[in-house]
């Protein structure tokens, strides 16, 4: 299995991954400001926009703030895009012993946890209440993406991604089994990105932008862009773990190349349906008070996610799944 | 045309500071930036934070009191950057020009846009906005010169 040739292909796939999810995560994001535009009954931006917007940011001034400490101010963005850049890897079924849920949970929760530790770096009293806001945000979402998770453990009883694929080509898409889970997932989606209903972190009418106050320049561009990256991420996540289609499992797709071109249409359609879901909510939705979306996901996504979680575990004790 | 110069064109992130204006140049603006005049078709882009800004969109005449924070707003704004004023009081100083409380905008930072009105129309707002867009690209050109001497 390990011949040299295989490394190396499997080498350029994770390249080509990276470089295409990172080509992809802005035009996601034009989609969202598009249909957001479309909404509101206007043009909207050119297709192009977020792309330059990433560029004018790499060739602004950079300035360092007199209170932040600079270290940290340097290391969080660096980090966070390190972080954002890598999870493709771990998304895709390429390695097998990467492509792994609680691999890919936790570099999740980096990109948002670097993004809490940036706000506290830049020591500026707006980004700091941004950065509780955030942690606050993290707690939140946290559970019901685990509890998601967990269902989905108990269900296939594995948390590889190349056994999950090959579960759902045999068994049919985890959807089938975990409506309320995937419920509960979408609505995970919105508030690790920080989009419209859960945007309380980067509220930049109240807060201005919370965390990112301080950043200007290429830093302000890496973290945006780990940003972006999390949601398109996130999107893609959704699809190969819960809508996989019967005849892609992973050995017939490592086999033959036009079968595995076909899935990673699919995928990306997927993707492409959730990211226009999480627009829609986005456009259509104001934002909440900070005390009312704990309430909205301890109490919904929360139930939502543990009841399916209980569901499966009672027909996985009766034998059915 | 480089990248450099096509980004600052087609991205503009806009910081709107009130500067002791009436409001009605604040109302004006928020019209332009409606759905009827949709300045994000250029890239127009709202930002909470001076850092993250390319434009300072001021109105207002600048009373003593403002100035300084002007000053310091318009100093945390990163290079390249345009200032926009909005109104006739932005502009010169208006009906307040003889008043003790009022600086004048151009005496407090360099205005490099000046749109006329009291208030402005909205569409003047935007082609105001136009021409910052055509500014900055010249400055961010004057940029990229200065740093490959
Ligand atoms: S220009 Fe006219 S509308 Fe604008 S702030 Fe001055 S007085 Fe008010």
């Amino acid at each position: 299995m390990t011949s040299p040739l295989l490394v190396l292909a499997k080498i350029g796939a994770a390249i080509l991954a990276v470089i295409f999810v990172g080509l992809m995560c802005p035009y996601a994001n034009w989609l969202r400001r598009k249909i957001r535009a479309k909404v509101h009954g206007r043009v909207g931006p050119p297709w192009w926009q977020e792309y330059a917007d990433l560029v004018k940011l790499l060739y602004k001034e950079d300035i360092m703030p007199a209170t932040a400490s600079r270290g940290f101010f340097t290391l969080m963005p660096a980090l966070s895009f390190a972080t954002a850049i890598s999870l493709p890897i771990l998304v895709f079924p390429i390695f097998y012993s990467l492509s792994d849920l609680i691999l890919i949970a936790y570099g999740l929760l980096m990109v948002s946890v670097l993004l809490v530790l940036a706000g506290y770096a830049s020591n500026n009293p707006y980004s700091i209440v941004g950065s509780r806001r955030a942690l606050l945000s993290v707690l939140m979402y946290e559970l019901p993406f685990v509890i998601v998770l967990i269902s989905i453990f108990i269900l296939t009883g594995t948390t590889n991604i190349f056994k999950i694929i090959t579960w759902q080509a045999n068994n049919g898409p985890i959807i089938m089994y975990l409506p309320l889970g995937a419920a509960a997932f979408i609505m995970c989606i919105p508030i690790k990105a920080i989009l419209n209903p859960f945007s309380i972190a980067t509220a930049e009418t109240e807060l201005m932008e919370g965390v990112l106050l301080e950043y200007s320049g290429k830093r302000l561009a890496l973290l945006e862009f780990a940003h972006k990256m999390e949601f398109y991420i996130l999107a893609l996540l959704f699809a190969i773990i819960f809508t996989n289609l019967p005849w892609f499992t992973m050995s017939a797709m490592a086999s033959n190349l036009s079968l595995a071109c076909g899935w990673i249409i699919w995928i990306i359609f997927v993707a492409f349906i959730v990211v226009i879901v999480s627009s829609f909510t986005d456009a259509l939705t104001a934002r909440l008070q900070p005390y009312k979306a704990p309430k909205l996901y301890w109490i919904i996504a929360t139930v939502l996610a543990a009841v399916n979680l209980i569901i499966i575990c009672m027909l996985r004790l009766a034998g059915i799944v | 045309m480089g990248l450099r110069e096509r980004s600052f064109r087609r991205s503009l992130w806009i910081y709107h500071f009130n500067a002791s204006s009436c409001n009605a140049c604040e109302i004006e603006i928020l019209a332009a930036i409606s759905p009827r005049y949709d300045p994000e078709r250029l890239g127009v882009k709202l930002v909470g934070s001076p850092r993250h800004a390319d434009i300072l969109l001021v109105a207002g005449a600048c009373n003593r009191f403002v100035a300084p924070i002007l000053r310091k707003v318009y100093e945390q704004i990163p290079e390249p950057k345009i200032v926009v004023a909005v109104g006739t009081c932005a502009c010169g100083k208006g009906v307040w020009h003889d008043s003790y409380a009022i600086v004048g905008l151009d005496e407090v930072i360099p205005v490099d846009v000046y749109i006329p009105g009291c208030p402005p129309r909205p569409y003047l707002i935007a082609a105001g906005l136009a021409q910052a867009a055509k500014l900055l690209e010249d400055k961010a050109a004057k940029v990229g010169r200065l740093e490959k001497r």
